[in-house]
């Protein structure tokens, strides 16, 4: 507990001698929330422009850091699991609350990292994926597969119905060509889903390619009627 | 792309921001992207102190540890 409040304590300092926020502010809001929430959400601190593009760095440079932790750690990042491939994505959209970003792990035969690539990103709610960019980048690598993944700001971690769309659209296009999608990952709420780990990834293709851009992010059906649950019986 | 240049291509992301984060110079820059590529990041941070640096870009990469830590901290208890 004493240890607890003393990396708090370090994390406020930190925080408020890079960014520039006022720490009696920071102090007063993190007594009864989660200090992350300033990085997550920093709009609940009102920052003003230059304070927020500092926190927008060090999320960025965090991220970066969890992906250079990876990196170090394995000679070769190898996706031969749903756990590897969440874990992996977990450690580059865990931090992302605030928007949504679709990303992207071209795999050579023995599903090795080839590239990694940030293929869209979007408001809270939504965000535009061009298949035809990830067509791109696919033939550019020359992959063997591919793992999608994106993050739902929202913190929910179950697929809506434009989720198992894009896979199958996806699947449509790469199919013909040879390229596996093995799995779609979703990161919400610290954790995340993988759609090969349900067993619900399609094989086959279902029609034929089609490049228009896919929007992606409305919220699942499931969530829209608890989050209707919740409004009324309060 | 292999690994190294992967790892390469992030070293350099991670130099730029925190030179716009912290304001490095130009010879910092270079000196911290050397560390980065002979000793690695994560033992960068772990061992900060034997860096030679500034007082001060010391104390400011000290403030980044701190962060990295406790988001390592909380993150990993979810």
């Amino acid at each position: 507990m004493k240890q607890d409040i003393q990396h708090t304590e370090k994390f406020l300092k930190g925080l408020t001698t890079l960014t520039g926020l006022p720490y009696k502010k920071v102090q007063q809001y993190v007594k009864g929330n989660n200090p992350l929430n300033i990085l997550e959400h920093p709009h609940i601190m009102e920052p003003n422009e230059k304070q927020l593009e500092k926190i927008g760095l060090l999320n960025e440079f965090i991220a970066s850091y969890n992906i250079l932790k990876i990196y170090e750690s394995n000679e070769k990042v190898t996706l031969n699991s749903s756990t590897l491939a969440g874990q992996y994505f977990l450690a580059l959209l865990g931090g992302i609350k605030d928007k949504e970003r679709f990303m992207v792990a071209f795999l050579d035969s023995g599903n090795n990292i080839i590239e990694t690539k940030t293929m869209s990103e979007g408001s809270i709610g939504q965000t535009a994926v061009y298949p035809r960019e990830i067509l791109k980048y696919a033939l550019a690598c020359d992959c063997n597969a591919m793992i999608l993944a994106h993050n739902h700001p929202g913190g929910s971690k179950n697929f809506s119905p434009e989720d198992r769309s894009l896979t199958q659209r996806m699947v449509d296009i790469f199919h013909p060509l040879e390229i596996k999608v093995l799995d779609h990952i979703i990161v919400g709420g610290g954790s995340y889903t993988s759609m090969a780990e349900r067993g619900i990834v399609p094989c086959q293709s279902k029609g034929t390619a089609n490049y228009e851009e896919i929007a992606l992010g409305a919220i699942p059906v499931e969530e829209k009627r608890n989050r209707f649950k919740n409004t009324h019986s309060r | 792309m292999n690994l190294e240049e992967l790892k390469e291509m992030e070293y350099i992301k991670c130099v730029r921001l925190l030179a716009e984060l912290i304001d490095l110079d130009a010879d910092t820059k270079e000196k911290i992207h050397k560390c980065f590529q002979s000793m690695g990041i994560k033992n960068f941070f772990l061992h900060l102190e034997s860096v030679d640096l500034s007082p001060e870009t010391y104390e400011k990469l000290k403030s980044i540890k701190f962060i990295i830590e406790t988001v390592d901290e909380k993150r990993g208890r979810v």
